[in-house]
């Protein structure tokens, strides 16, 4: 490409005007003011995208690459789950802001249940009508704490040099770390969720901790301004450069509504030598009713690349929600004496499916990781663990340790442990140990005739199953996870 | 795939060559599902780490077909088992009256493809005796096994291969009330052995046990493959497996345990050691479990690593060379599993295999003993 050497502001504006022209004269139909893509898939629908966010050249030729191999592919089968088949020609691919009349225009509008676990949960009642998407009175940074909050964060950040911003805006703001590093983890074709997501992603964070940086605070999307409209195919890219520290937190425990079924989200970490990231989720779409009518499929690609030495990349997720969940935040340890950690707590009840676990990759030498997976299945949920531990021919004195416990509430549900080990080097040493059991009825008689009733019983037992990987948990993280847990447990047992 | 000239052509071919008494109704009715399967390909899970390419070209060449165990195949047969059914030269097809107690194991042995059908009637006991030719450049064998109410059944299976051999073994079995299936393997060299165990746990109280060793050495590819499903209550199951590698030798050992809902008070263990010797080896494991019912007791773990260097210590403070030290540990390790097989006979039978393929200089009879 010839435009490539330099990408001033005025370029880009210039490059953009021409692709909108373009797509116009490829025969694109609807206005362009208007605030959504109309339903189906093509070249012109990703060029739309890549217009509208008035991206540089060389990202709209990387998101038809990225399409045109996901024309070639297939959807993968080998998971443990069933579901409708997704037609992507029925999904718009790229929704501005919802429009204002669709939302609910009070709280009293929306679904009481909903409203009922936001008050467990003790959410204040600002924050319910952002989650529920309510249409709001008075301009968003007039109304919301958060939003203040949020700007006061990004001053100390700026301070310390971190960059923390959409990756929307980082592609106009610093287009050479997100050209280089952007799909350096997930390359576009790396499997067909993550190249439908490389086509046509809307939004994301980005974070950058320079050299030697500790980041002064932990990121969270949750102060993260226009977070709520990132749409369903989320990107996310996190580089900590030599030495630096970051912990970064994803979603919220508050259930999310979304009209979107099919949610792919792309995740790449980067840890340069020394650098360690710490990357925690709390996941809870909309699961669907008992019946497993609507909720979210959850299609995620999370991957983290250990490139320099003695760097560390710790995933800790807490999945309760969506309908479909399938997901595998993966390490590749590349560097020597690298460190890659998996702490997972998942729930499926009612008609909830998860098929979820990890892939470690050692490559460096003496590379070390950690999988403690914990899963949980009530009603008529369906739990698979599904890891890959692969030690390659030069990653002498490698070493992992696997644990996945399942707890099963209820004979109509199913747990599942699928665990691969591929090993190509005489020096490694793994375990791996899986158990599977209920909540003993001794447990629960003990409880009860302390005077504590079966369902705080349950939650409690449940708790210390989970204990390991709360405590990996940023604090506040963990006490909300602990209350998320006892509330979509609810009606599990009697 | 849309060519006009089928890749499966030559199958129907070599049938056609087939003495005339040897194309029965069912072997040609075998050979329609071979046509519209073909061979596994590595794309499907079970087959992910097991290339057959080099065996779709071969087809079986004239020999002395006899009559084998007809019946309608099982419901999730694959290609392999419509060729096999389709190529079987002979097999075994017994019936063990109720209550029979036989000393003498059936042999399960010979040349050429090989179909068998195994009938243990109620509270009959019985030993099978399997061992492939070891200069096969491609047999399979495959078992059809039905053990009646309190029957009980001990199969050794050995392959002990020359470095060219390709052989496959497939057991299926059936377990009905109380039922007892005990079996042991050792895989030894072959250029591609792969080995299916399926189990059915149909009736309440029946109960499988797996010992197995397998080295993988030379280029060689050991494959073992096993499945257990429970499908009623009080069942348990048992594996206990060694794997080795050494040289460029592959290893795979895949374990399933599936509990059908209502399999309450299952009780199944899975336990995989591996040992990897040489820098290019390779050992690939997993075991899988697929859990539908709540009050059961599954665990399963596996693990890799090296020798016990404490052991190793103190092994050579009394003076054992290195190498030496280090053979009688590996030896210790791979017995392991073996030691616990209940027929003195198939006990020493598969522990002398052993010592001999690995240590063929140390004394036998004192490992054996």
């Amino acid at each position: 490409m010839a435009a490539t050497e330099q990408t001033t502001p005025e370029n880009v504006r210039d490059l953009v005007t021409r692709r909108v022209a373009q797509a116009y004269s490829a025969g694109f139909v609807t206005d362009v003011e208007s605030e959504t893509v109309p339903p189906g898939h093509s070249e012109d629908v990703v060029r739309m995208i890549s217009a509208r966010k008035q991206e540089p050249e060389w990202l709209l030729e990387w998101r038809l690459k990225a399409y045109r191999r996901w024309l070639k592919m297939t959807e993968p089968k080998w998971a443990h789950v069933d579901y409708k088949p997704v037609d992507y020609q029925s999904i718009s691919y790229f929704s501005a802001p919802k429009s204002m009349k669709d939302r609910p225009k009070s709280l009293d509008e929306v679904d009481p249940k909903l409203l009922e676990t936001y008050k467990k949960l003790g959410i204040p009642l600002k924050e319910q009508e952002m989650l529920a998407g309510v249409v709001p009175q008075v301009a968003v940074d007039v109304v919301f704490d958060s939003v203040s909050v949020g700007t006061t964060f990004r001053k100390k950040l700026a301070e310390a040099g971190v960059i923390f911003c959409s990756i929307s805006e980082a592609v106009h703001s610093h287009p050479d770390l997100v050209k280089k590093y952007l799909g350096s983890v997930v390359p576009f074709g790396d499997n067909y969720f993550a190249a439908l997501n490389s086509a046509v992603f809307s939004d994301g964070s980005f974070v950058f901790i320079p050299k030697g940086v500790r980041c002064p605070m932990e990121l969270s999307t949750y102060f993260r301004i226009n977070e709520r409209n990132t749409g369903q195919f989320e990107r996310t890219l996190i580089v900590a450069e030599e030495r630096s520290h970051v912990s970064y937190l994803e979603g919220c425990t508050a259930p999310q509504r979304d009209e979107n079924q099919l949610h792919a989200a792309v995740v790449e970490l980067v840890a340069l030598d020394d650098a360690q990231i710490k990357y925690s989720t709390v996941q809870n779409w909309y699961p669907g009713d008992e019946n497993g009518v609507g909720g979210i499929y959850n299609f995620v690609t999370k991957r983290g690349d250990c490139r320099g030495p003695r760097s560390k990349i710790s995933w800790t997720q807490v999945e309760t929600g969506s309908a479909i969940t399938w997901k595998y935040p993966s390490c590749i340890l590349r560097g020597d004496d690298s460190v890659g950690e998996f702490y997972s707590v998942a729930l499926t009840h009612h008609r909830q499916q998860a098929d979820t676990g990890t892939k470690m990759i050692h490559v460096g030498k003496r590379t070390r990781s950690t999988i403690v997976s914990k899963g949980i299945a009530a009603g008529h949920g369906q739990q698979s663990y599904r890891g890959l531990v692969r030690v390659l021919p030069l990653a002498e004195g490698a070493r992992n340790h696997t644990q996945c416990d399942s707890l099963l509430i209820g004979d109509q549900c199913g747990a599942h442990t699928f665990p691969y080990t591929e090993i190509r080097n005489p020096s490694a040493i793994l375990e791996h140990e899986a158990t599977t059991s209920k909540i003993g009825e001794d447990q629960l008689f003990y409880c009860r005739s302390r005077g504590i009733p079966e369902e705080d019983a349950v939650s409690m037992i449940v708790n210390g199953f989970c204990k390991q990987v709360f405590k990996e948990l940023p604090m506040e993280f963990a006490v909300e996870a602990q209350k998320l847990l006892a509330v979509s447990l609810e009606g599990a047992v009697g | 795939m849309g060519s006009m000239n089928s890749p499966l052509q030559h199958y129907a071919d070599a049938f056609e060559r087939l003495p005339e008494a040897a194309r029965t109704t069912h072997r040609r009715e075998a050979l329609q599902r071979l046509l519209a399967l073909g061979l596994p390909t590595p794309d499907l899970e079970d087959w992910k780490y097991t290339d057959l390419a080099a065996l779709r070209e071969l087809t079986p060449g004239p020999s002395d077909y006899r009559t084998i165990p007809e019946g309608a195949p099982p419901a999730d047969a694959d290609g392999l088992d419509a060729f096999n059914a389709t190529f079987a030269v002979d097999g075994l097809d017994v019936e063990i009256a109720a209550k029979a107690d036989l000393a003498e194991p059936l042999l399960a042995t010979g040349t050429g493809h090989r179909r068998h059908r195994i009938r243990v009637g109620r509270h009959a006991r019985a030993l099978l005796r399997i061992e492939l030719d070891p200069d096969a450049e491609f047999q399979t064998a495959f078992f059809d096994v039905d053990l009646a109410e309190g029957a009980s059944l001990q199969v050794l299976r050995t392959q002990d291969a020359t470095p060219d051999a390709q052989l496959i073994t497939r057991i299926r079995a059936r377990l009905g009330r109380d039922a007892k299936l005990d079996v042991s393997t050792v895989d030894l060299g072959g250029k591609l052995g792969r080995h299916d165990l399926n189990v059915d746990l149909a009736e309440p109280g029946a109960e499988v046990r797996l010992r197995g060793l397998f080295v993988a050495s030379g280029s060689g590819l050991i494959d073992n493959h096993t499945r257990f499903d429970h499908r009623a209550p009080h069942g348990t199951s048992r594996e206990l497996v060694r794997g080795l590698a050494h040289d460029s030798g592959r290893g795979v050992f895949n374990g399933r345990i599936v509990v059908h809902p209502g399999a309450q008070k299952t009780d199944s263990e899975q336990r995989i050691a591996n040992l990897i010797l040489s820098p290019k080896a390779e050992i690939n494991a997993k075991p899988e479990l697929e859990i539908y019912a709540d009050d059961v007791k599954c665990a399963h773990g596996a693990t890799f690593g090296q020798l016990d260097l404490t052991a190793l210590f103190y092994l050579r403070s009394r003076g054992l060379p290195e190498a030496e030290a280090r053979a009688l540990l590996t030896l210790a390790f791979a017995m392991e599993p073996l030691r616990q097989i209940p027929n003195a006979a198939f006990r020493n039978e598969a522990l002398k295999r052993v010592a001999t393929h690995l240590r063929s200089d140390l004394d036998e009879a004192a490992l054996v003993s």
